[in-house]
């Protein structure tokens, strides 16, 4: 799983990656040095879990990707079967093309099977 | 090039410019510089980039054009910095390494190269002005206290290795000025004058500055709590803008006027009425709706408001504890439809939809909405005129 983060690393403008479960356990990092692996396994756990209940609570259905856009920065959450893909981006970087760069490690790590933690 | 077609590509770069001119709005800014670089003319493209974004901060299209024509010019240099900080390191090539990641935009890479300086020279001023120059900047844009605190941290550093850094004096005074403490402020300016006692418009500040009778928030001393009590507020004490370092690269948010809210509202019905828009909502700061339309299929009004309401606390609380800044956009992606959040000039804008509408084109849509109802100062005084 990691040769997989170490490839998405590689794509410019990617700062780093993680597969969390919901729960926000690590189950593989590939971080840069500014990234604090706890920290941003925390927050994956935050958003994911408060987003799952607001969309249940108004009827809709489970989320297959979230994207965030800050003033310094890109952060995609992309459903990767048992777990989540988490993808912490410069502010500079296309959404379109890392997209597809990021739901191909998301269907990779979904084909890998059951994760045991 | 025949005269027919430089005819027909002036006429056309002479229809953008009118209507950056009449109607600016993000998408229009970004026509006018993608048509200059299509056309050749990159220098025109980034100027015009650089303009758009002075209004609309967080245009991707124009932080896109931006980059594409800055890169041109300063990979050669980027590139030379780059082995040199490996062969030849010295504080002025890292120095210099994180000028380029600052006008490239990439603020992070900036930070870092001015963390990797100050590690290998701790005697240096250099990378710790640098790094109380970024934090400033993004403490006056987006209010987060970590950014401010971090801010005063490294610029107080610079002062304490270099008493006589006029800019770090500037800058501090700057700092407190928006915080409130202007005994703060005025002390700093105060150095900045023992320093250069011929800077008329330091000077006539203080003087200003000794006239006034009460500061506001004295009660609060620590700088620390003052800028969490900004972050709470959404507000400054004063404003940036007032302070005579203040430059006008749109540090402070970009242009914000005031709001047409009848106008807002009618064109989110328009809005409503298009392919793919299911709900919309228009909340102000304090979470009240000021427009809103659902075409019946999707949640009620009172659910989508209180689901965009949480999407941006939880999306906005995400950004800041990964020190990214303050939210621009969320996109959730779902099987039911897709929510898009925004939070642009001090408004949070949600949208649900689906197929044929896309992410970026809602995220255009939106700010393009936000534009056409909120007249700036400058426009507003030229209308009445």
């Amino acid at each position: 799983m990691r040769s997989i983060l170490k490839r998405l690393n590689d794509v410019v403008g990617v700062k780093g990656s993680l597969v969390v479960t919901r729960d926000g356990i690590v189950i593989a990092a590939h971080l840069s040095r500014s990234l604090q692996e706890d920290v941003v396994a925390a927050m994956a756990a935050t958003v994911i879990q408060s987003t799952r209940r607001n969309l249940e609570k108004h009827g809709m259905r489970h989320f297959a990707r979230i994207t965030l856009v800050a003033s310094h920065g890109k952060m995609v959450f992309a459903d990767a079967g048992p777990a989540f893909l988490v993808v912490v981006m410069d502010r500079n970087v296309e959404l379109g093309p890392v997209g597809i760069e990021v739901e191909s490690a998301a269907m990779r790590i979904r084909n890998q099977g059951t994760i045991s933690v | 090039m025949s005269i027919a077609d430089k005819l027909r590509r002036w006429r056309d770069l002479a229809r953008l410019k009118a209507r950056v001119r009449s109607e600016p709005s993000p998408s229009a800014w970004g026509e006018y510089a993608e048509r200059l670089i299509a056309f050749g003319e990159i220098d025109e493209a980034l100027a015009a980039a650089e303009e758009g974004m002075r209004s609309f901060p967080d245009s991707e299209r124009l932080a896109q054009v931006k980059l594409f024509a800055k890169k041109r010019s300063l990979t050669g240099q980027l590139r030379k910095l780059r082995e040199d900080a490996q062969r030849r390191p010295s504080p002025v090539v890292f120095t210099q390494l994180a000028a380029i990641y600052r006008e490239l935009g990439s603020q992070d890479e900036a930070l870092e190269a001015a963390q990797q300086c100050a590690d290998r020279y701790p005697l240096n001023e250099g990378p710790h002005l640098v790094t109380g120059e970024i934090r400033l900047e993004r403490w006056l844009r987006d209010m987060i206290a970590k950014d401010g605190i971090l801010a005063e941290e490294a610029l107080r550093r610079v002062t304490r290795l270099n008493g006589h850094n006029v800019r770090a004096h500037m800058l501090l005074a700057e700092l407190y000025w928006a915080a409130g403490d202007v005994s703060a402020c005025r002390r700093h300016l105060r150095s900045v004058l023992s320093i250069t006692p011929a800077a008329k418009e330091v000077q006539e500040f203080v003087r200003s500055l000794g006239s006034a009778e009460t500061e506001e928030n004295d009660e609060i001393r620590d700088f620390g709590d003052r800028a969490r009590a900004i972050e709470e507020s959404g507000g400054f004490p004063r404003q940036a803008s007032d302070f005579p370092s203040c430059d006008a690269s749109g540090r402070t948010g970009g242009a914000r006027g005031r709001l047409d809210v009848e106008s807002l509202r009618a064109d989110v019905l328009a809005l409503g009425g298009g392919e793919g828009v299911r709900n919309i909502a228009v909340l102000d700061r304090d979470g009240d709706i000021l427009a809103d339309h659902t075409d019946g299929t999707g949640p009620t009004r009172r659910q989508f408001c209180e689901l965009v309401t949480a999407t941006a606390s939880v999306a906005d609380d995400a950004s800041r504890r990964m020190d990214t800044g303050a939210l621009v956009r969320a996109e959730v992606e779902s099987p039911s439809g897709n929510v898009t959040v925004v939070r642009v000039r001090g408004l949070t804008i949600g949208v649900l939809y689906s197929a044929p509408l896309r992410g970026e084109r809602v995220w255009e849509l939106v700010q393009d909405l936000v534009a056409r109802n909120s007249q700036a100062p400058a426009s507003a005084e030229a209308a009445r005129a």
